[in-house]
């Protein structure tokens, strides 16, 4: 099963979270279960069909190209605690 | 006036004949919710100041004879659809300070309509669950039974309707979550067709399955709220272009006589309690008895319908979560060094287990290398249950069938049970993966005295047939309808 | 040559849409930051991208000009990765059914024309930027550029040389001006690429491992990378080393690249289908009256230039470099009616006005019928070349017609002959000693005669009167 839990691991470094051993073992715990639920339609013959990608089956619902006033910059940073010069801040990015 | 059984249609007519006033009705739900809700637990903020100045702003237009049919009508709304300046949490901490800067459009179209928003009601966080117990803020309560969970991930707002605490409220419904907690508090809820009503605003949970719903205490109310929220939006490119000639409310009536109606022999199952199974048959009768035609098929896809839901649900989720990175709002885990450490801990710190586990199974239904096997065999489902449902309503006015497999459950009896819970959505996911109206009514109590719900699911745009029929029934089952009762104190 | 390169570009090239491509945020560069933002481009919970239909139909206006098929259906999707200029955390994008495929244009290579296939080309939004510079220990993030549409290009690895390359881009850079679908100023990064490099040793067939270089934002930058790039992985190979296939980051002010540190989790996209955009669809029709609509491209206007017009290659490439210099131009040689003599006033002087002013081609503040009216002047005779360029410069002063300024200055030539023949003899009386060496043969002396009998009409004689009248003033002196 740890192969299992190594692969949960991969998947939440993907998704960005941060888990401790404890959490980890345990999410990994509840998905082998959910796995195996997910796993019953693995095997179903669905060569033939077509994947539906959306539901309500129209297309082209566009706006034209008109453009309007954008926000006040107060509103956009209102819920950062974090803004700094106009902009959102984060931990410096070393490239 | 008796407030715990008034329905929106009651109060129009009480305000528009001045029997009582805007602010007087307005006035009567804050006493409630000041009194009431520390038993229901259903509000997570209530808006008394601005719900007066609406109820006030209502009153003007009522008294100037150009009140709608929401006018001044007090409502609660989830907590995961945006008003502008009011906290929107969806009953996460991720989310526990944020104040959207903007209004989802279905609750424009209520502010428009000068109807009453009393605040904004409890959910599962980001509407994953049918418990309402992994809000982040507090556990509602079901208003019949307060040891008992009120369902979800919409349980504040179908407690705070079945408590009175609102005349309607409007959810959320990705998998159920406007349906199954209605069943569980007694009252109406339903989902429309997907498009029917914009979600613009509604923090997504899954895109392609999300629509905002109503909920309230009779099928003519839950149509008079749809015709207040529905019509495409220019801000929702999935939005349809679909208005109905009729209001809703106006085709409730009419009867089901020579209707023919459908039920899945797939959701008969043994995991359907035996007293909502009899709470099944006995409606069958009484539809019957009402002049419908009632007969059971197959559509074995539906079957599949759990596992293709969630890998669905839950890789949608996955992407439209992942912008909850404590970079521009949410929370942030404090003293990081670098924007790896802050992200990761931002989000493992900011969000609860139920999401993480759908964060994770959606990101795995994605990944490279499992997206054939997973997500994309789940949008073959998606076409195989559709074109099955297509297939009933060539034969069926609308398909038939329990709410739930069971009544409400304790509260914590099944909080470590993940695979529980999926398994009972096994009769409300199908309408959201084949985008179909579907509305969930009372039919019944159990030896608990818990309420039970049963579903009509009807074809695209087909919201007329399943309110007639739910209307119908309802006129049937009227004098057993029952409230559960609360004492203040 | 050791080794034969392969290179393959990725050209993202900005739409010039007026809003966003989900949103109604104006587009423009540069601004105060996030001050051309709304919920939808910062992605704020519960908000929705609605699709720009001009973006839609620009990107296949730039299909067709670069010779692709357009999907009747496609579709968008979202590409999932963390970084905080993308404030959603996926980049809604297109996978497998872009817009436009299979397409290509013919390039000139020293060893003749080749063309270069163009695999796919698809519409996605931008990110905004981050901004590293203000503070030791913090970045900001500006998303004005968020949601900006973009088109990227991918070829096949069709180019064997920085030549091509830099041929290959410049054309598509003009298709794209042309088809009037992105302004591609290279300098505001509304043109970048991302370059594929491998190298194999003559005479073998297999492919090299390739490296990427990304985002590089000026066409010189994209033939030095490449050629930087073919020299690092030859030395290598020389020395008996591997190529790691990686990301490398190009820096044009040191010449030389850098690998990137690998992510361990750079290449899991999770591409699916966006539900929130429902498909495109086309009929083959819409396609056609695209196709249709198009504007008149380089390609066909070079030809044109060089037949019809018999202009040099030279100067029709001259005209060609902007969209609005080559329209100035066709509408100056349509009223004058001499394209030759248009092309030569302009690749001349109106481009010495724009060198002078600091001017580009869509500021010339008159049109070019405009031009082609004083043209068609100095055709007539009925003003000189010299004084065409005074007016020329006047008329940038801007606000003036040709013909006022020609009124107000009196440039108007003289063809009255009898106001010439005055000034012609007093010119002769006046310079006896001149006049009698040219009655002594000296023929050069005609020259200075002539130059003096000009500054007396203040240029405004037309040359062929005066030089006639000259001549037979002296021929009656001669007697």
């Amino acid at each position: 099963m740890t192969d299992t839990n190594d692969y949960i691991k991969y998947i939440a470094g993907l998704a960005k979270l941060s888990l401790d051993d404890e959490e980890m073992q345990s999410l990994a715990e509840d998905m082998q279960d959910i796995i195996g639920l997910m796993d019953t339609i693995k095997d179903l013959d669905t060569e033939s069909i077509g994947a539906t990608e959306h539901i309500s089956r129209v297309t082209n619902n566009m706006r034209e190209d008109r453009a309007g006033n954008p926000f006040d910059t107060e509103k956009i940073l209102s819920n950062s605690k974090h803004a700094m010069e106009n902009c959102f801040s984060i931990p410096k990015m070393i490239e | 006036m008796e407030i715990t059984r008034l329905t929106i249609k009651e109060a129009r007519t009480l305000l528009d004949s001045k029997k009582i006033s805007a602010v007087e009705l307005t006035d009567i739900y804050m006493n409630r919710i000041k009194t009431l809700d520390g038993k229901v637990d259903s509000y997570l903020s209530v808006c008394e100041e601005t719900a007066l100045l609406q109820a006030a702003e209502a009153q003007k237009k009522i008294d100037g004879g150009n009140g709608g049919m929401l006018c001044g009508i007090p409502l609660s709304i989830k907590d995961n659809i945006c008003i502008e300046g009011t906290k929107t949490t969806c009953a996460s901490k991720m989310l526990e300070d944020f104040i959207p800067p903007y209004t989802a459009t279905a609750v424009n179209k209520l502010h428009s309509q000068n109807a009453v928003i009393l605040g904004k009601v409890n959910l599962d966080e980001f509407a994953m669950g049918g418990s309402t117990e992994n809000s982040a803020f507090k556990k509602t309560k079901n208003p019949f039974d307060l040891t008992r969970v009120p369902g979800g991930s919409s349980g504040g707002s179908a407690a705070s309707v079945s408590a009175s605490l609102a005349l309607g409220s409007l959810g959320s419904d990705t998998g159920g979550s406007v349906r199954q907690p209605s069943a569980f508090c007694g009252v109406v809820g339903m989902k429309p067709t997907y498009g029917l009503v914009s979600r613009y605003g509604l923090v997504a949970f899954a895109s392609s399955l999300d629509q905002i719903g109503p909920i309230g205490k009779t099928v003519e109310d839950c149509a008079i709220l749809l015709d207040g929220i529905c019509g495409q939006d220019p801000r929702d490119g999935t939005s349809l272009n679909y208005k109905p000639e009729v209001p809703y409310a106006a085709s409730v009536a009419g009867g089901i006589k020579n209707y023919s109606i459908g039920l899945p022999r797939e959701y008969i199952t043994e995991g359907l309690n035996s007293e909502v199974r009899a709470a099944l048959y006995k409606s069958i009768e009484t539809l019957e008895k009402l002049g419908a035609k009632v007969e059971e098929f197959s559509m074995p896809s539906l079957k599949h319908a759990v596992p293709a839901y969630y890998l669905m649900s839950s890789a949608e989720a996955s992407s439209n979560l992942s912008r909850y990175d404590g970079v521009k709002y949410g929370y942030r885990a404090e003293n990081s060094r670098s924007y790896n450490e802050m992200i990761g801990r931002s989000r493992a710190e900011g969000f609860g287990r139920e999401v993480k586990r759908r964060i994770l199974l959606g990101t795995y239904a994605l990944a490279s290398g499992y997206y054939d096997a997973y997500y994309k065999k789940a949008l073959k489902l998606r076409t195989l249950i559709s074109q099955g449902f297509d297939e009933a309503f060539a034969k069926y006015d609308v398909v038939l069938h329990p709410t739930t497999p069971e009544t409400a459950f304790k509260l914590g009896q099944n909080t470590d049970d993940p695979l529980s819970m999926y398994l009972a959505d096994i009769y409300t996911v199908s309408a959201n993966i084949a985008g179909l109206p579907s509305i969930s009514l009372p039919c019944g109590y159990d030896s608990n005295g818990l309420p039970i719900g049963l579903s009509f699911t009807g074809k695209p745009l087909g919201e007329r047939e399943i309110f007639r029929a739910a209307a119908a029934f309802e006129a049937d089952f009227a004098p057993g309808f029952r409230v559960p009762v609360l004492t203040g104190g | 040559m050791k080794y034969i390169p392969t290179i393959g570009l990725e050209i993202h090239a900005e739409l010039s849409t007026k809003s966003k491509i989900f949103c109604d945020c104006p587009v423009s560069f540069g601004g105060e930051p996030n001050t051309r933002c709304c919920p939808v481009c910062t992605g704020l919970p519960g908000t929705l991208p609605v699709l720009n239909k001009t973006a839609v139909e620009y990107t296949v206006k730039a299909g067709l000009a670069l010779n692709c098929e357009i999907n009747e259906f496609s579709k968008l999707d979202r590409k999932n990765y963390f970084y905080p200029d993308l404030p959603k955390a996926y980049q809604i994008s297109q996978f497998d059914l872009p817009i436009c495929k299979n397409g290509g244009i013919t390039i000139n290579t020293p060893e003749g024309e080749k063309f270069i296939r163009i695999e796919r080309i698809h519409l996605e939004e931008d990110a905004g930027k981050l901004l590293h510079d203000s503070y030791d220990n913090y970045s900001l993030a500006d998303y004005n550029r968020c949601g900006v549409p973009l088109i990227e290009i991918v070829t096949k690895p069709d180019l064997s040389s920085s030549e091509e390359a830099r041929e290959f881009v410049e054309k598509v850079r003009l298709m794209l001006l042309y088809s009037g679908v992105s302004d591609c100023r290279m300098e505001e990064g509304s043109l970048r690429a991302d370059v594929n490099v491998s190298i194999r040793p003559q005479g073998t067939e297999e492919l090299g491992t390739r490296t990427e270089m990304k985002n590089i934002n000026s066409i010189r930058g994209i033939a030095r990378s490449i050629d930087a790039e073919i020299e690092r992985q030859s030395e290598l190979l020389d020395e008996g080393k591997k190529i790691t296939q990686e990301t490398r980051r190009w820096d044009d002010n040191k010449g030389e690249s850098k690998s990137m540190r690998s992510k361990e989790d750079a290449h899991d996209y999770r591409y699916f289908p966006e539900p929130d955009v429902v498909p495109i669809s086309f009929t083959k029709e819409e396609i056609e009256a695209f196709r249709k609509a198009l504007p008149e491209l380089p390609d066909k206007r070079l030809a044109e230039y060089t037949g019809e017009f018999g202009l040099s290659e030279v100067d029709a490439n001259l005209l060609l470099t902007s969209v609005s210099l080559s329209d100035f131009f066709e509408s100056a040689a349509k009223e004058c009616g001499n394209p030759k003599a248009a092309s030569n006033f302009i690749t001349v002087e109106v481009l010495r006005q724009l060198n002078d002013t600091g001017l580009s081609a869509e500021d010339i503040p008159f049109g070019g019928e405009v031009l082609g009216r004083l043209l068609k002047l100095v055709e007539n005779g009925e003003i000189t070349a010299a004084n065409a360029k005074k007016v020329l410069a006047e008329m940038f002063e801007g606000g003036k017609n040709p013909e006022d300024i020609i009124a107000e200055k009196g440039y108007k030539v003289i063809n009255d002959t009898g106001e010439v023949e005055n000034t012609v003899k007093e010119i002769l009386a006046g310079n006896e000693k001149a006049v009698a060496e040219y009655l002594a043969g000296k023929e050069k002396t005609f020259g200075f005669l002539m130059g003096q009998c000009s500054r007396a009409l203040a240029g405004r004689g037309n040359p062929k009167v005066v030089q006639e009248v000259l001549r037979s003033e002296l021929n009656k002196l001669k007697g």
